[in-house]
């Protein structure tokens, strides 16, 4: 695990690099948002439904996306 | 018919938990600890290392409303110009001083507004941290207050991250700045590698509040911070006296009103130091509930930066007037 800072964040760098980077960067942002759009669209809907059951849903299984 | 009475703020009660519980974030935040250590990431961490609360950050990047989603991602599409090439010919000040004025002109100029500098010291950054630039710029920039009047809800939470945006985006103009003077300089906004209070004390910005959050005599409570970290000599600001301690220690109103109960009325030792400390577990599964909470910061009679100016001067005056003499 790098962190944001080492993965995406350049010094001194070539244009060549930075377009790297920025490829990189714009796939992991659109990851993220598809699995905002997928798979936290299904605990949008879990959690209102465990909100009006009076229950809680359970969470420990979410590890960096996977659910 | 009866109906029940709406209650706000929500009430602590939770449509998500943990099935095993993971270690308590207080004992990982250092919580009790009278030897001083640097702090772990705990929660909207870097990803320099697993989480032990993980699960819940997971889940909260999951449950946000669209609107702070896109907010969250422009942030990050931003922040990786953090950094950059560095110009070759280096611009002199004639002192330190002149040269953290430039750095506060410039910085005002990009959005912020409150600045400070100050130094980077081994409790504003995390343990997996190497500091490399010694110097910092604070930025801080005030949330728009019609945003978070209804806190604790979606519109605070959107708020929250919309000054978090215009603070990074200060922050990266202003490192791009000194970069093209000739000094490295690294912009951190919303990231998670460094701490920014313990720097913003540093840099003069404010004082900590009973809430754990800073209090400033120009803009209150209702803020966000973003930094700049620099090779550039800049004069220190130092930690500033603002009377925030005299009315902390009396005030009842963030410890009372906390929806989940997460504010201490006493200052406690946390890695070492004694201070104001806010209960991570009490507070973050209510923060994730609501968005971004920051009731605690509505509340406060700091709130409003104008009112903060004006209590401070009162609460300094009143410190600096003579002790009556004892009765005969």
């Amino acid at each position: 695990m790098a962190g944001f800072e080492k993965e995406y964040v350049l010094g001194e760098a070539s244009w060549r690099q930075r377009l790297a980077r920025d490829w990189r960067l714009a796939t992991h942002l659109l990851r993220v948002f598809w699995m905002w759009a997928t798979v936290g669209r299904k605990l949008r809907r879990a959690t209102e439904e465990a909100e009006r059951e009076g229950r809680a849903l359970t969470i420990d299984r979410l590890r960096r996306g996977r659910v | 018919m009866s109906t029940s009475a709406p209650s706000w703020p929500p009430p602590p009660v939770y449509a998500f938990a943990y099935g095993s519980a993971p270690p308590s974030g207080n004992a990982i935040n250092g919580l009790g600890e009278t030897k001083w250590r640097r702090a772990r990431e705990l929660f909207h961490g870097s990803g320099a290392r697993p989480l032990e609360w993980e699960a819940l950050q997971s889940y909260f990047g999951m449950i946000v409303p669209l609107r702070l989603l896109l907010l969250w991602m422009s942030i990050r599409w931003a922040a990786r110009n953090s950094n950059g090439t560095v110009a070759k010919r280096k611009r002199v000040f004639a002192s330190p001083a002149d040269a953290a004025a430039h750095v506060k002109d410039v910085a005002r100029l990009f959005g912020a507004e409150q600045v400070g500098t100050g130094a980077v010291t081994e409790d504003c950054v995390y343990d997996s941290f190497t500091i490399t630039l010694p110097h910092a710029a604070v930025v801080a920039v005030a949330h728009d207050p019609r945003d978070m009047r209804s806190s604790p809800d979606r519109a605070s939470g959107i708020g929250t991250m919309r000054a978090y945006k215009k603070a990074g985006r200060a922050a990266l103009k202003l490192a791009k700045y000194i970069r093209k003077m000739g000094w490295r300089a690294i912009a951190y906004g919303q990231s998670a590698e460094v701490l920014h209070i313990p720097l913003a004390i540093n840099a003069g910005i404010g004082e900590l509040g009973k809430h754990g959050s800073l209090i400033s005599k120009e803009i209150g409570t209702s803020f966000r911070l973003a930094a700049v970290l620099t090779d550039l000599p800049l004069a220190h600001d130092g930690p500033v006296d603002i009377g925030v301690e005299d009315l902390c220690a009396t005030c009842l109103r963030c410890a009372t009103d906390c929806p989940p109960g997460a504010i201490a009325n006493e200052k406690q030792f946390v890695r070492g130091v004694e201070k104001w400390y806010v209960d991570f577990d009490k507070c973050v599964p209510y923060f994730v509930k609501t968005y971004g909470c920051g009731y605690c910061l509505e509340v406060c009679p700091w709130a409003d930066g104008g009112r903060a100016s004006w209590l401070s001067e009162r609460l300094l005056a009143k410190r600096a007037q003579p002790a009556p003499a004892p009765a005969r």
